[in-house]
């Protein structure tokens, strides 16, 4: 399994609402420049904020510590894998 | 783009009215509310300008419109507001107002001072009527003393009632008066009356049950009767005095009591016939009352717009002639043809012959900015203005603000949990917005309702960002489930059993390019290191932000300096400050990005980005150690950069003042050379530039300033010289000043943690019968704390810090904030300004 | 008349509470009975040592347990207290509604008293 489907697919759902989406907006409407603008700086400020925690977590250096009774709970809950 | 990208462009007219036909010009301009005029008698005093008769006749209008207005609301008739807003009248009605409201106030005048008499004397006769009463069981106790002191008796006791009696008797033979006095200044009055007459007067009170009502204010008043007995005309004489004092009034009350039945018999008649009369007077005072709160609020309307258009009126010219008014106006170019049509309604409405005529003027002022704003983008706005309004045409950063200001916030206030409450919040004030608008609460209100589409947008930010840190109140929900794992063989029931606090090691616990696909991975949330991960994530997130944001303002700067044609600015600022951002701080996000793709915990070295900045600088062109190196050929990019940022200062201090200074001595030396053609004198020019001939008369162009450009470099070094420093340590300390989205958001963190593991937990980990009263009550106090402190408090601090990040850190970059707002003429302006 | 004790002000900040308390009681009674990871820290520690392994914990019926699942299950209240909690503030819920019932229509009487003077 690898991160890139979600790399991906998140990405292009942000790219379609900062490309695409602008262009979807009626030209009739007065305000549709001022739309546009928002819609695209939207999406580039959701699309960075969700890139710099995916990045983050990317390669971990240090791994997370828990105490015996959290552990406990999360090996119960989510169970083991082998290797 | 969008009209709020750049403020509307605008124009200088001038405006002929002809004298019959401005009054009507003006009221129409006032409804459209699209002009601004310019004051052009600012010499003359406000006492001696054109209408300032008229003014003053509706400033006497509105005195007796306030004072029936607050008659009407002390007899609390219900003022009837249609809410439909009458034109402003023709000047003719004005004297069919004026006489109205001077009738009107006339009658209610003398319906008052009717009623207060009618009161006054009602007032003393009830209080004849108790005194009568009163007296009489004063009286009835003596007669009454007189029989039991009759009887023969033995005991000491009975003696001494009979010496009462006695007195008592004494007292009969004795001259009295009776009065009524307030309550409260009773003990004083008593104590007043015992030292002034040494203890020789006798005196008895009874309180009055029935309060009664002061004829002048309304109030209701207690009272007390009183009776003095007394010996000799001296003390009577001081008894008066006395009582004058202390506004007790005096009434005669015959000794004889056959005497006092008749007179209470003629008090009684007397009162029924007063209440009568009043009944009816109150009954007439009502019905004018209410004719007159069926008109009140339009009349209100009608004088406030007739006397706005005579202000108007007094700022314009005279001409000439006498036969038009001149008046000069900043209105918005595309609002011209909507100008015109209303000058022509007006026209039409006064009959007048000659049309009004409308000019565009060229002006070297600038003009007034003005954003068109509705009701979504008026809070951002009114944000951007806060801080100081635009200069006319410059780039207005509201329309970015809309976006940015509510994620920047977002980032402070990441929590799923609180979002979600503040967006029902926000969405509750939008859809009610109808209703809410009529309540008419305090500034507080206003200024929440005001910003009800920011704290909706805040509130939606709030929660991408609390799902992108995985925070719902505190806690974490695992929706696509942990990418950590527990190996088999790393993890085995002995190893967990023999260790604790195990940290779970990414070469045998996770998959390398396998994050959590949305957000924090759940599993730090519960991590007893949860904070060293997300700091450094946070910090480096935060810079991240904040440099994207601050090269967004340098963009911008250039869309200003391209709009307004400052060439030399593209050069001598815009690129340099690219450079000098780019070579230091975009290199620094680069480095994150590189590092977070580059190194993992497989890699040999782990060198610090941090170390690899400092030793950018400190260590120039040194070669860099093998374990701190990033990447290779780094020894060689970064010399090259800081060398190019070093360039960049002196380019942006040197090169626009000495570039304008050539510039300049260009110029001069050709209009020197011209010059010197015409007059062959070499101080011709210099005395030509400093005084102006004497024949030139300034008249028109008087209050604006001449656009004489004085050239002085040590000015134009100096503001140079300001604009690096400020920007270069600007670049520093703003990036510094972005770590506040780490530190607020972190701190929000803790808190509602902290707050989740002080209160709610105490309810989950009772146990027994108790239990769920305890988290039920528990529940109720966390949520009023989590309102209290985190979404308010909490909310209100990353506001204000998202404020900053936007007033400081993103607009220093291109906004300047030194223009006028335009003002322009309108009576719904007027009104509002009337009601705060 | 009688039966208002709550103002307007009072009785809408209950009925917020109430539907707050209702729908985050009701997630987190979930949380507690399917043993959810995000409220393992609000579980209380008392039945786990150190000694012990995974036979005292509650079994869970998705999760296949490898090493006994014949373990001892041990009650745990705090979904049953969340739930129970989450039924009183539908109980708040109710009384609230009431309440904001009576004043609209003591605000209503007050309405049309006022404009029968007129």
């Amino acid at each position: 399994m690898s991160g890139l489907p979600a790399f991906l697919g998140i990405t292009f759902s942000w790219l379609f609402i900062g490309a695409v989406v602008p262009f979807l907006i009626p030209k009739a409407n007065t305000n549709r420049g001022l739309i546009q603008t928002c819609v695209v700086i939207a999406a580039f400020c959701g699309w960075m904020f969700w890139l710099i925690v995916f990045l983050a977590q990317l390669n971990p250096l240090i791994g997370p510590e828990l105490n015996n009774h959290t552990l406990h709970i999360m090996i119960q809950q989510w169970g083991r894998r082998d290797g | 783009m969008g009209s709020l990208f750049r403020s509307e462009a605008m124009t200088l007219c001038q405006l002929f009215l002809q004298s019959e036909a401005a009054y009507a010009c003006v009221s129409e301009l006032g409804e459209l509310g699209l002009v601004q005029f310019r004051d052009l008698n600012p010499d003359v005093n406000i006492f001696q300008r054109k209408f300032v008769n008229e003014v003053r006749r509706c400033e006497e209008m509105e005195r007796k419109l306030r004072f029936v207005y607050k008659e009407i609301e002390r007899a609390s008739i219900p003022m009837v507001d249609t809410g439909d807003i009458p034109d402003a009248p023709p000047p003719r009605e004005m004297i069919d107002l004026e006489s109205t409201f001077e009738q009107l106030e006339n009658e209610m005048k003398e319906i008052n001072s009717n009623q207060e008499a009618l009161n006054k004397n009602f007032l003393e006769l009830t209080e004849l009527k108790f005194i009568l009463r009163k007296t009489q069981t004063f009286f009835d106790e003596v007669e009454n003393n007189q029989i039991t002191a009759d009887q023969p008796n033995n005991d000491d006791q009975q003696a001494l009632l009979a010496e009462e009696g006695k007195t008592i008797q004494a007292a009969k033979r004795l001259s009295f008066v009776t009065g009524v006095i307030q309550r409260e200044s009773l003990p004083g009055f008593e104590r007043l009356l015992w030292r002034a007459c040494r203890g020789n007067v006798f005196l008895r009170t009874a309180e009055i049950e029935t309060p009664l009502e002061d004829p002048r204010t309304g109030d209701s008043i207690i009272k007390c009767v009183f009776i003095i007995f007394f010996q000799g005309e001296q003390l009577r004489l001081r008894i008066k005095k006395i009582c004058e004092g202390f506004k007790a009034t005096l009434y005669p009350c015959p000794e004889n009591a056959a005497e006092r039945r008749e007179m209470a018999i003629g008090v009684m008649t007397r009162i029924e016939d007063l209440q009568v009369v009043l009944n009816q007077t109150k009954e007439h005072r009502n019905t004018v009352l209410g004719a007159a709160a069926k008109n009140i609020n339009p009349w209100i309307i009608k004088v406030k717009k007739i006397k706005g258009i005579y202000h108007a009126l007094n700022m314009f010219n005279l001409d000439v002639t006498h036969k038009c008014l001149i008046a000069e106006c900043w209105c918005a170019v595309d609002d011209l043809d909507r100008i015109h049509q209303a000058l022509k309604r007006g026209s039409e409405k006064s009959g007048s012959t000659v049309p009004s005529i409308l000019n565009r003027m060229e002006t070297k002022e600038s003009p007034p900015t003005y954003n068109i704003t509705n009701k979504f983008t008026n809070g951002f706005q009114n944000i951007v203005d806060a801080y100081g309004v635009a200069d006319y045409q410059e780039v207005n950063p509201a329309p970015f603000a809309i976006v940015t200001f509510p994620f920047l916030f977002g980032v402070m206030f990441g929590d799923s949990g609180h979002g979600t409450l503040m967006f029902l919040f926000g969405l509750y004030l939008v859809l009610k917005e109808k209703s809410i608008a009529k309540i008419k609460g305090g500034e507080m209100v206003d200024t929440v309702f005001g910003g009800r589409y920011i704290i909706l947008l805040m509130g939606i930010c709030a929660i991408y960002t609390g799902t992108i840190y995985n925070d719902w109140f505190s806690r974490s929900l695992n929706i696509f489930g942990s990418q950590w794992y527990f190996s088999n063989v790393t993890l085995s029931d002995e190893f967990v059993r023999t260790h604790s606090d195990i940290q779970l090691n990414p070469k045998t616990a996770f998959h390398n390019q396998t994050p959590y696909p949305v957000g924090l991975d759940p599993i730090w949330q519960l991590a007893v290191n949860k904070l060293t991960f997300t700091n450094s994530f946070k910090m480096k997130m935060s810079v991240i932000l904040g440099i994207f944001q601050m090269s967004f303002g340098v963009v911008l700067s250039l869309l200003n300096h391209l709009y307004f044609k400052r060439t030399v600015n593209i050069y001598c600022e815009f690129i340099p400050e690219v450079i000098f951002l780019g070579c230091i701080f975009g290199y620094m996000i680069g480095l994150i990005f590189f590092k977070w793709l580059a190194f993992t915990c497989y890699s040999e070295f782990q060198p610090s980005i941090l170390l690899a900045m400092i030793d950018m600088f400190l260590n120039f062109g040194a070669t860099i150690p093998k374990d701190s190196l990033l990447y290779a050929g780094q020894g060689v990019l970064q010399p090259i950069l800081v060398a190019l940022a070093v360039v960049a200062v002196p380019w942006m201090l040197l090169v626009k003042p000495l570039y304008l200074r050539r510039e300049h001595q260009k110029a001069m030396a050709a209009k020197g050379s011209t010059v010197r053609y015409d007059t062959t004198s070499e101080t011709a020019p210099i005395v030509k530039s400093e005084e102006p001939p004497e024949g030139v008369e300034h008249n028109e162009q008087k209050e604006e300033p001449e656009e004489e450009e004085e050239f002085d470099f040590g000015e134009i070094f100096v503001h140079q010289a300001i604009h690096t420093i400020e920007y270069c340590l600007g670049c520093i300390s703003n990036t510094a000043s972005y770590l506040r989205l780490w530190a607020l958001s972190l701190a929000h963190a803790e808190l509602s943690e902290v707050l989740w593991v002080m209160v709610l937990k105490i309810g989950f980990s009772t146990n027994g019968y108790a239990g769920f009263v305890v988290t039920w009550f528990m529940f109720g106090g966390w949520a009023a704390l989590t309102i209290a402190i985190l979404l308010i408090m909490e909310g209100l601090s990353a506001f204000l810090h998202a404020l900053r990040l936007h007033w400081v850190e993103f607009q220093n970059k291109f906004y300047d904030g030194q223009g006028m707002p335009f003002q322009p003429f309108s009576f719904v302006r007027i009104m509002k300004a009337e009601e705060e | 008349m009688v039966y208002r004790f709550c103002g307007p002000k009072c009785s809408n900040c209950c009925f917020v509470l109430s539907i707050w308390g209702i729908v985050m009681l009701i997630i987190l009674g979930i949380f507690f009975q399917t043993r959810a990871v995000t409220v393992s820290e609000d579980v209380d520690e008392d039945g786990w040592d150190q000694t012990a392994t995974s036979q005292s914990y509650p079994k869970i019926s998705r999760i296949s347990c490898s090493n006994d699942c014949n373990s001892v299950e041990r009650p745990s209240p705090q979904h049953k207290n969340c739930y129970i909690a989450a039924g009183m503030y539908g109980f708040t819920l109710l009384i609230s509604i009431w309440q904001k019932y009576e004043n609209s229509r003591a605000a209503y009487r007050a309405g049309s008293t006022s404009s029968g003077r007129l």
